[in-house]
């Protein structure tokens, strides 16, 4: 019988290397006895797994990987699937299709044929840190590819219970292995999802390093830091293969963009980038387009339309004899060991995706803007990636990331990827979302009111407002059959976003008009629609998001002429521009207001648009507030932001000329904004 | 306005909503020591993202592009607080020194 002063001290972390641990526990009390059988301490295994779903409706499967990163904050997790092919065509000893096998997890981390892309599994919910059960609920989005233009559409959130299973053969020793039923947004199972860890590695690539021979291999910084300590931070096994050493100038020293892709073409010792994740870095003298050095694959350089899959750096650019250029001035640029070993990451890193970044000196600052920073250059580069840019190696989609997918230059946030682990504020913060109305026509835009309140006991950060046009807010709406559309603000903003602070107890509100997203209208048909608010913002450096969804039902339409004007409205994308920012320049959203305002049933839906259309000068017309107030005075559908609009709108006119307005305006602007002050003072001259 | 490397330090923002410029950002910061920013280039896919910027020989508007490339720009016009690039596919971006 064990007392209580033998029992040890618990270690401040549990480092575990296995899946599970057998720990018997004992109870400080001697009349208690030991508990049989001991409890087992169960972990996901920080690396790469090999993933599968298998449809329940007998489809073909899906095959991919799910990349678990353990980190102090606890976990971030993301997954690809790729429609696996059950037969492959091999052409020797003769053209023929023959059965095509898993992959098998003795190899490592799979690589998969890149036409088969499907989806990006952004994990929401995973094992943080340990569980004595024998399970734990997975969730995750689905995000389908869409490869005719390079987007993804969030299909929902799909949850799984995984259970840890016995680990099948042909698995790395102590892997962990995981198995759980598939359960898709709406409820309904869609078969058997499997994860099996394969590698400590979350991705894998090759480099292979080509040069003339005047021109120097960057194999390090001079200072110790290789290719190896580069990426392995980043859990990417990279080989780096020094190849070629030896190329042919084809005219003279300095290379242009096409010939550095004409001499990978026919140089690089393989180029199947279905089987291999393979990039190409050609060392030369000099560069027509640049001085250091450029990722040639990609806008007009990309001769073969194949992207990214190479970059070039020039050895015998001189570094400028001056200031800032530090220890390193005047030297031929392939001499000086850090700054050109930095360059040969640095193009390396936008063929993997990545774009500049100058938060901090990390390998995708310029070189010139680290050279100007504070410190002496080059001791002042930072070698690593700064932490966004690690993320989005280790969890942005793998068509983002392996040469010969997405070209360079689109938008990051085109793409999704996981969350890190956010702040959980509900509880602290509460969002609500509230419709205005218990049910909308179709084709009429939907208001829904938001509401963010501070339940704690300190005052918080929030962002400064919570409006579509903030950008603090993204959404979707999930429509009867289940799709989700998402939305998010149609302005991109110049300035930096600002926050502002709750205090304990207190509230903001704002109102959002939907009406179209990122996949077209929002509301394409009748029935009842989830629409479902995030409110995303950085709170001391974390990022922050609480979210809420509320019911609104869509009613179809009622006779022709409403049908005729919903068909015009849902299909034209630039009412959306005509309601968010107006403008007779805007000339079929302007023919799509006026469709709707000739309907009786979306009339009362529009009328605002219209009204602030009118009510404002644009270009040599003049702003015609008695037709704005005119437009809006017949039970308008308004929210308090659009009541404050009108009110504003209204303060121009003389008080003898409100009076003679329709007092129903008076009504339908108190009912929407009461308890606003500048709403409350046009209705009281309005009422006379 | 005299095209010299002093006047065009600054910050500019886009004037221009053509279909081609919209590869541009909507505000770009040329800085006095030949570095310049493009705030939220990367979020909006822009083909400036931050780097070396100058003013050539030619007068012409040399700037770092996201894949390292430097690029050359004519400048067309430069009066009235507006700046008129054209690229090497004759795209017309219009730069204002206000928002």
């Amino acid at each position: 019988m064990t007392h209580l002063n033998e029992i040890p001290n618990l270690p401040e972390t549990i480092e575990i290397e296995n899946s599970s641990i057998d720990t018997t526990v004992v109870l400080p009390t001697p009349d208690i006895p030991i508990l049989r059988p001991p409890f087992r301490v169960k972990s996901l295994k920080h690396g790469c797994y090999f993933l599968q779903w298998q449809p329940s409706n007998g489809s073909t499967r899906f095959n991919g990987t799910m990349r678990v990163e353990r980190h102090d904050g606890g976990t971030t997790a993301s997954g690809d699937l790729y429609q696996h092919s059950p037969f492959k065509v091999i052409a020797s000893p003769s053209f023929r299709f023959v059965p095509n096998p898993d992959p098998s997890p003795s190899a490592g981390i799979p690589i998969f044929t890149r036409g088969r892309y499907r989806y990006y599994l952004r994990v929401t919910d995973i094992l943080e840190n340990f569980t004595i059960a024998n399970s734990f609920t997975m969730k995750f989005e689905r995000h389908l590819f869409d490869s005719s233009n390079n987007t993804w559409t969030n299909e929902g959130v799909f949850s799984a219970n995984m259970v840890f299973k016995p680990t099948p053969s042909h698995y790395p020793s102590g892997a962990t292995f995981l198995e759980g039923d598939l359960i898709s947004p709406s409820g309904t199972g869609v078969g058997k999802i499997t994860m099996g860890w394969v590698s400590k590695f979350l991705r894998k690539a090759t480099l292979e390093i080509d040069r003339v021979a005047a021109s120097e291999s960057p194999d390090d910084n001079g200072s110790g830091i290789d290719w190896n300590d580069v990426f392995k931070p980043l859990g990417w096994d990279v080989n780096v293969i020094k190849s070629d050493a030896d190329l042919s100038e084809p005219s003279g020293q300095s290379w242009s963009n096409a010939e550095m892709h004409a001499a990978m073409l026919d140089n690089r010792d393989s180029h199947n980038l279905d089987s291999e994740w393979r990039y190409y870095l050609i060392c030369v003298r000099k560069l027509d387009s640049t001085s250091r050095g450029i990722m040639f694959d990609a806008f007009g350089g990309d001769s073969n339309n194949i992207p990214r899959e190479g970059a070039g750096i020039s050895s015998h650019w001189t570094i400028p004899n001056a200031d800032p250029w530090g220890t390193v001035k005047g030297q031929r640029f392939g001499a000086a060991d850090a700054p050109y070993f930095r360059t040969a990451v640095h193009e390396l890193g936008h063929a993997l995706g990545l774009y500049h970044n100058t938060a901090d000196n990390g390998f995708m600052n310029t070189t010139g803007t680290i050279a100007d920073n504070p410190g002496v250059f080059p001791s002042n580069i930072q070698w690593s990636f700064n932490s966004p840019d690690a993320k989005r190696l280790r969890h942005m989609p793998d068509p983002w990331v392996r040469p010969g997918m997405i070209p360079f230059g689109q938008a990051y946030n085109a793409a999704p990827i996981s969350p890190t682990d956010m702040m959980d504020m509900q509880g602290a913060l509460a969002l609500k979302v509230e419709s205005l109305l218990p049910q909308t026509p179709i084709g009429a835009p939907v208001r829904v009111k938001v509401i963010l309140t501070n339940n704690s006991d300190v005052a918080l950060e929030v962002p400064d407002g919570i409006a579509l046009k903030s950008e603090h807010v993204i959404g979707c709406v999930r429509d009867p059959a289940g799709t989700a559309r998402t939305f998010q603000s149609v302005f991109r903003c110049v300035e930096e976003h600002s926050h502002r602070i709750l205090k304990p107890g207190q509230s903001m509100s704002d109102d959002l008009t939907l009406l179209r997203g990122n996949d077209g209208a929002l509301f394409p048909s009748s029935g009842l629609h989830v629409v479902e608010v995030d409110v995303v913002w950085e709170m001391d450096s974390m990022p922050v998001s609480v979210s809420a969804k509320t019911a609104v039902m869509i009613t179809p339409a009622i006779d022709d002429s409403h049908a005729q004007a919903a068909i015009k409205t849902l299909t034209t994308p630039d009412l959306l521009l005509t309601l968010a920012i107006g403008g007779d320049h805007i000339t079929e959203g302007k023919e799509a207001l006026e469709t709707a305002m000739q309907d009786k049933i979306l009339a009362p839906h529009y009328a605002v648009t219209t009204a602030k259309n009118v009510g404002r000068r644009f270009g040599k017309r003049k702003a015609d507030i008695k037709a704005a107030l005119l437009a809006c005075s017949h039970k308008a559908v308004m929210s308090t932001s659009e009541a404050r609009s009108i009110a504003t709108i209204a303060k121009d006119l003389d008080v003898e000329t409100l009076k003679k307005v329709d007092k129903q305006l008076a009504t339908t602007l108190k009912s929407a904004a009461d308890g606003d002050k500048i709403v409350a003072d046009i209705v009281k001259k309005i009422i006379g | 306005m005299k095209i010299t490397t002093d006047n065009l330090v600054g910050t500019w923002y886009k004037g221009t909503d053509s279909s081609c410029a919209s590869y541009y950002p909507d505000k770009v910061i040329l800085g006095a020591g030949g570095i310049y920013q493009a705030p939220r280039g990367p979020e909006t896919g822009s083909i400036w993202h931050g780097g070396d910027w100058e003013l050539d020989a030619n007068l012409m508007l040399v700037i770092q592009a996201s894949n390292d490339a430097m690029l050359h720009y004519r400048i067309v016009a430069f009066a009235d607080e507006k700046l008129t690039l054209e690229d090497e596919f004759d795209c017309r971006i219009i730069y204002k020194n206000k928002p």
